[in-house]
């Protein structure tokens, strides 16, 4: 049955992306960003073909703008 | 229906509707530069991440030569789909970045600054100098050049241009652009089925024949590239 499940199944275990980390706090950011639905989708298709350096600059966009929002959330809430 | 962020409605009721758009403008204007450098449309950077994700798109824009030699079959599909792929990802850019992203198949606009004049190096114009096609052109007057407008008539002008002349009629409207670039596309398919399919004698100089013809008459190119098959 091991036998099986390692030679047949190969694609059940699941291999760690070295960046998902960062890919999850874009997609976070991303999720609460002002930009429009089709540009989100655009991002999420480009996501996985970009390196550690551009998601490095997207991650910090996301998050300054993200940052920007939730600072005027407060002032409007305090 | 546009999604919303969750911040808009609640910003919006708050009376913080410009504060909000403005946090907007500014953060779209940042990834614009980011999308562009990606997409290898306003840096020079740009087109080695386009050569490393796009690699057989780059080699497209000289189609146009390279079909003259002969390609083989896998080479010629791998040139679809990069097509198609790079379609589907113009599909999903939001308006503001469609100019940068078709500027970048005009290849003359380096600097992003709409004007294509320097179109002599694009390697657009390059294809379509060796395989010239017909656009129909359906322009709103106001999208068109204020000195060209004496030349038409009515709220909408209907031309049959050149594909160049018509881009550049309308100073690179990424419409046009994508609409010369899906003609193309199907040339391209056309000519690979038909020539792939085809028995080993008709395979020679069935390109140089499409060129030929092509330059005739766009119109009716299915049915004389069969009557080719039939003799």
């Amino acid at each position: 049955m091991i036998y099986l499940k390692n030679n047949y199944y190969p694609m059940t275990t699941a291999t760690q992306h070295p960046n998902k980390e960062l890919v999850t706090s874009i997609l976070k950011n991303l999720s609460l960003s002002t930009m429009s639905g089709k540009e989100k989708t655009m991002w999420m298709m480009m996501i996985p073909g970009m390196d550690e350096t551009e998601l490095n600059s997207l991650n910090d966009l996301l998050k300054e703008e993200v940052s920007e929002l939730t600072d005027l959330y407060l002032s409007v809430q305090s | 229906m546009e999604e919303k962020s969750i911040f808009a409605e609640v910003l919006e009721r708050a009376g913080k509707g410009k504060e909000m758009n403005d946090i907007k403008e500014k953060a779209e204007g940042k990834r614009m530069d980011l999308a562009g450098r990606l997409l290898g449309t306003l840096q020079e950077a740009g087109k080695s991440y386009a050569s490393r994700n796009f690699p057989t798109l780059m080699k497209y824009w000289h189609i146009g030569e390279k079909l003259l030699g002969k390609q083989d079959e896998e080479e010629l599909h791998s040139y679809e789909n990069e097509v198609e792929f790079y379609s589907a990802v113009i599909g999903f850019l939001p308006d503001f970045m469609l100019k940068p992203a078709t500027n970048f198949l005009l290849y003359g606009d380096r600097d992003g600054d709409g004007d294509i004049t320097g179109g002599e190096s694009s390697p657009l114009k390059a294809v379509l100098d060796k395989w010239p096609i017909p656009v129909r052109l359906n322009l709103r007057q106001s999208r068109i050049p204020e000195e060209e407008r004496g030349n038409v008539r009515g709220l909408f002008a209907y031309q049959k241009l050149d594909a160049w002349e018509a881009i550049e009629l309308t100073k690179g409207d990424p419409d046009v652009i994508l609409d010369v670039m899906r003609i193309l596309h199907q040339d391209f398919v056309t000519v690979s089925r038909l020539a792939y399919n085809g028995e080993e004698p008709v395979l020679d100089g069935v390109f140089e024949t499409f060129m030929n013809i092509s330059k005739e008459a766009y119109s009716g190119i299915g049915g004389r590239v069969f009557d080719l098959f039939k003799k």
